[in-house]
């Protein structure tokens, strides 16, 4: 298998290169289908009937459609900002003091990226019901901070590994008080690691399907949701179309993520 | 903010900005959730329906005649429904199909209607259903009918009965519900018996005649609209609505009830009993339930309404035709889904051993 990866032999070379192609296929042509019939001019998936952008417009007339785009931005850009801020916090407290269930804390983080949606879901409706929260778009957003903390918290740690502490020793050793030290020294450092953190929450919060589904109140219905209401009556090319455009929003999201993963890297 | 909070806040002095940081992030986070509410001077609806089971100027007229406010929140499933309902989700008026209201009304999950007026012009069919024989509960909104899908163009001749999916001809190219009330109904229905039996030999005969039928069966399944449209499913038992949405793109389907007889169903209307706003609800079905508004909700979305008087506006493609307004001898053989008690496990029981026994199967359609 060795000469597999070293590129000089032609046939295998030329065997990799069609065995990745079939692997991209695989991942990609579901995609690829979607968002070509959603420009079909027939009603309904089953049959190529020529070029139109009659779905396209058909959204932006449509009420349902705009109020869930209003509803996830709000949801996806109040859950990011509260646990970008949440998150960092925790990490800075988890990565530079030492304090009493430590370990246990830095453990719990991940339980929500482990913990099957359905699951989570599940325990944060309880926990409304329990506490006889009713449901609105609030408590969507409650429920995405949860999750999208821990993801922030993992990013913001990783990087602050990377960071040298004797830096901001010298800071405050050089009499910068800590709230300067953080600023003018922690911050700058570890900024990459926020960004790509608010970035990877702002993507799940918007793609979040299931722990929407069970928090979601009245008038509360998430892109997501919206897209799964209007299956009634199958898959039209008007879903395909809604879908389309939140896959650009979500790879255009992804898309600033890797590149920062990339200059980061680079520098 | 707790008290804990603040306490941690103040033993650190704040630096130049961090108020002021604060300050405006809660500024900000307030706007937000001042912005997702109206004053509490202002009448709303929150209103939880099938989607595309309205006409898209419906909501929006009754806004502007009432000036009430209206959330209109669309699912796809009836479970869905149920869930949210269960969960107290604050709707005011919701459509749930016959199977469901029953449920709910068995739960004591909805408000009486005692001031809605409007029952008289409702077509004779839909005034006294089974699950709510004086309708206190619910208002009969839109209809259909569960019978055979087919192409024109494969089968021949004007097929008029349920012997049709027994040919033979068409072995491979027929596809069967998956839904016990509608295929071992069906199956009934074409044998001379109740298509809501719980007679334990008559159930079994059907359940025998399917066995016997499954060599020419494609699938039991939910999901033959496209099938349908794409010229691969010939004869389909299926419901009105979504053989109409094939017929859409292909002209070459068509709808019939069979002569035997067959099954009617209709989506009602009804105000759950914690809804927050139950006179904005009756306001609501006060202006949806006359003739102009529900026409044009026919006009829509292709279903039939429950008012006579609507009939004179509807579209003249769906008068006298199955797909739309059956005509009358035909609607008239057709019956309503009944609860069937205890002898619900009964069919439980027949249906799980036909299908299990091998043949044609689907996986199990959500909706």
């Amino acid at each position: 298998m060795n000469h597999l990866g070293t590129g000089r032999s032609r046939g295998p070379n030329w065997l990799l290169r069609l065995h990745a192609l079939a692997v991209y296929a695989f991942l990609y042509a579901p995609i690829v289908v979607l968002v070509v019939f959603s420009f079909n001019a027939d009603h309904r998936n089953a049959a190529w009937k020529g070029f139109t952008l009659d779905w396209y417009f058909r959204l932006l007339s449509n009420e349902t459609v705009h109020r869930a785009v209003a509803n996830s931005l709000k949801v996806s850009l109040v859950a990011t900002l509260v646990a970008t801020v949440l998150g960092t916090m925790a990490a800075l407290a988890l990565s530079r003091h030492r304090f009493l269930g430590r370990g246990l804390v830095g453990g719990l983080v991940f339980i929500p990226l482990v913990v099957p949606e359905i699951v989570m879901g599940l325990s944060v409706l309880t926990f409304f019901l329990t506490i006889r929260q009713p449901l609105s778009l609030y408590t969507v957003m409650l429920a995405h901070i949860a999750f999208c903390v821990s993801y922030v918290i993992i990013t913001v740690r990783a990087r602050l590994a990377g960071m040298d502490p004797s830096l901001e020793e010298a800071a405050a050793d050089l009499g910068a008080t800590p709230w300067e030290t953080f600023r003018l020294v922690t911050l700058p450092q570890i900024l990459p690691g926020i960004i790509s953190g608010a970035l990877l929450c702002f993507t799940l919060s918007f793609d979040d399907f299931v722990i929407t589904f069970f928090t979601a109140g009245v008038g509360a219905n998430t892109l997501p949701l919206t897209i799964h209401s209007m299956l009634k009556f199958g898959v039209t090319p008007e879903i395909n179309a809604v879908s389309t455009l939140m896959l650009v929003c979500t790879v255009t999201t992804m898309g600033i993520y890797t590149w920062m993963g990339r200059k980061r890297s680079d520098g | 903010m707790s008290e804990p909070v603040l306490r941690v806040l103040a033993a650190h002095p704040p630096g130049p900005g961090r108020r002021e940081f604060l300050g405006r992030s809660l500024a900000a986070l307030a706007w937000l959730g001042l912005s997702g509410c109206s004053g509490p001077a202002r009448r709303s609806l929150n209103i939880f329906n099938y989607s595309n089971y309205i006409a898209p100027g419906t909501v929006s007229r009754f806004r502007s005649q009432t000036g009430i406010s209206v959330i209109y929140d669309e699912f796809s499933s009836q479970d869905v429904l149920f869930a949210k309902l269960k969960l107290g989700a604050g709707y005011d008026l919701v459509v749930a199909s016959d199977y469901m209201l029953r449920r709910l009304l068995r739960q004591q999950l909805l408000a009486p209607l005692d001031d809605f007026a409007n029952r008289d012009g409702m077509m004779e069919r839909f005034r006294h259903p089974p699950w709510d024989p004086e309708l206190r509960f619910s208002v009969p909104y839109l209809w259909g009918t569960t019978g055979i899908g087919y192409n024109r163009r494969r089968v021949q001749g004007v097929p008029d009965s349920w012997n049709i999916l027994w040919d033979p001809t068409y072995r491979g190219h027929i596809t069967m519900l998956d839904e016990k009330r509608d295929t071992l109904g069906a199956s009934l229905i074409r044998l001379g018996h109740s298509g809501n039996t719980v007679d334990r030999s008559e159930l079994e005969d059907a359940s025998r005649a399917l066995e016997e039928q499954k060599p020419l069966v494609k699938q039991y399944t939910n999901d033959y609209i496209d099938g349908l449209a794409r010229n691969e499913i010939w004869l389909a038992l299926a419901w009105s609505g979504d053989v109409a949405r094939a017929r859409a793109s292909n002209p070459d389907v068509d709808y019939f009830l069979p002569r035997e007889g067959s099954f009617v169903f209709v989506d009602s209307w009804c105000v759950p009993r914690e809804a927050p706003h139950p006179q904005e609800a009756i306001a609501f079905l006060n202006y949806l339930m006359q003739p102009e508004p529900l026409a044009e909700v026919t006009n829509a979305t292709g279903f039939p309404s429950t008012l006579a008087k609507a009939r004179e506006r509807v579209r003249p493609d769906l008068l006298e035709n199955p797909l739309g307004y059956p005509p009358q001898d035909m609607l008239d053989r057709t019956i309503f889904q009944a609860d069937l008690g205890p002898g619900e496990r009964l069919w439980d029981q027949i249906w799980g051993q036909l299908k299990f026994r091998g043949g044609p199967s689907g996986p199990p359609n959500p909706s």
